[in-house]
């Protein structure tokens, strides 16, 4: 599986887990995915704001615009009560998932040819 | 140089979101502030100016699929929606379930709950996807009102009016004219509202207008009384209940169809399958022409706006075809 296809199925729980710790804008988001994984998640920025659009009409953020002391207008975006209990629930299965993967893989290693 | 391909940008986006003015403004202005936000971070790190907004522009993707995205995702429905839909279809083929057609007070009720439903969800100015299907059965009323206005002063107006020879119920008479008022404050309400940002919504609401006015016009011609307000027009009740069923999985898949084409796609045939459907009724009986023709042209209206473009590129594509066939035959 590539990354760009591990990152599509988790985008809501990344998005969550940062909205989680403060709440953010669009542009906020990108450099803080970017910054947290070391550059590991490249995040496209077309995807963001279906994603975060789709996120807030489930309930699970909301958007407001604010001010900011420069004078520019950005929305921010926080996550709700809703998306804290799906949050919850995403994190706990993800455990579940890298326990039983590491379980694995930790097991079987695989030698290089040659 | 770079500003103008960046103003092309947002023009573009801006074009293909077809959303309420307030939500796709937010929408626009969110993706401005994005790019700008992007471009100074580039800047900072030593990229040029105009190369750094060219690359913020290239890094956040074509604007037409950014755009179809975040529309998708603005006009997708869940089955709750879907189910508050097709409630006004159940509600027409409980009448005929429960052979309520001939009550004064069934039909006015249920009339009554479909327009009060519309008006309450138009009132507050953004209203749900799923109100348009209860748009439909309230815009019936004025479509019926309009075409017997345009077929002339005959039995069924005076009815209405009260000076007909056939006795009228008063109450009918006080409330068709009310409910009409109803219907046409909506109707401008809809136009003012969303015809200015998306036609396909309005063309979508028309879809039962032929069938309900095919259905009263011959049931108001075999009943000139209007004892029983939706005499069956001659189809066994059965059929009816089809008819509304099928309206109901109609409104169904076109709300769940997500991509416009597909809904467009899907409204041209459900429009010619519910013109066929009234022409079918009409023919049941002597209806006029200009019965037949004020329908069609009633369903024009409504769906051409909404399907120029497709049109337009429909016969661009026929017209290419016919260009390259006389090509190559005159080779």
């Amino acid at each position: 599986m590539s990354q760009q296809e591990m990152l599509k199925g988790n985008t809501e729980t990344l998005l969550l887990s940062l909205l989680l710790l403060e709440p953010m804008y669009g542009y906020q988001i990108v450099k803080e995915i970017n910054s947290r994984s070391s550059g590991y998640f490249d995040f496209k920025e077309g995807t963001l704001y279906p994603a975060l659009h789709r996120m807030e009409r489930e309930g699970l953020i909301e958007g407001r615009w604010q001010n900011t002391p420069g004078g520019m207008r950005r929305r921010y975006y926080y996550i709700t009560l809703k998306g804290r209990f799906v949050l919850s629930d995403r994190q706990a299965e993800w455990q579940r998932f890298s326990r039983a993967m590491n379980s694995v893989i930790a097991r079987s290693s695989v030698q290089p040819e040659g | 140089m770079v500003d103008s391909q960046k103003a092309d940008y947002v023009g573009i986006l801006s074009r293909h979101i077809r959303l309420q003015p307030g939500k796709k403004n937010d929408i626009v202005l969110e993706i401005e502030g994005h790019l700008e936000d992007k471009a100074s971070d580039l800047e900072e790190r030593g990229v040029q100016r105009e190369a750094a907004k060219r690359l913020a522009m290239q890094q956040m993707g074509d604007p037409a699929v950014l755009a179809r995205h975040i529309q998708d995702v603005h006009t997708s429905v869940g089955l709750k929606e879907v189910g508050l839909s097709v409630i006004p279809h159940f509600l027409l083929a409980g009448l005929v379930v429960f052979a309520l057609c001939d009550s004064i007070l069934a039909v006015a009720t249920t009339l009554a709950v479909i327009g009060g439903v519309s008006w309450l969800t138009w009132r507050e100015g953004s209203p749900s996807i799923w109100s348009h299907s209860w748009l439909g059965f309230t815009l019936a009323a004025p479509a019926i009102f309009l075409l017997m206005l345009v077929l002339g002063p005959g039995k069924s107006l005076q009815s209405l009016l009260g000076v007909s020879s056939h006795p009228v119920s008063f109450s009918l008479i006080v409330f068709f004219w009310g409910y009409v008022g109803v219907a046409l404050w909506v109707m401008v309400r809809v136009v003012q509202r969303v015809a200015g940002y998306d036609w396909l919504l309005v063309a979508f609401s028309g879809i039962p207008v032929p069938v309900l006015t095919a259905w009263v016009l011959v049931a108001q011609w075999l009943d000139p009384s209007w004892k029983a307000p939706l005499e069956l027009a001659g189809l066994p009740g059965a059929h009816w209940i089809l008819v509304f069923l099928s309206m109901a999985v109609t409104t169904a898949a076109f709300l769940k169809f997500g991509r416009r084409h597909l809904r467009v796609g899907h409204l041209l045939i459900s429009a010619a399958v519910a013109l066929t459907f009234a022409y079918s009724i009409l023919l049941v009986d002597y209806q006029p022409v200009p019965a037949r023709l004020a329908i069609a042209g009633m369903m024009a209206v409504m769906l051409f706006p909404a399907l120029k473009k497709p049109l337009a590129s429909s016969l661009r594509i026929l017209h290419n075809v016919l260009h390259t066939t006389t090509h190559l035959v005159g080779k």
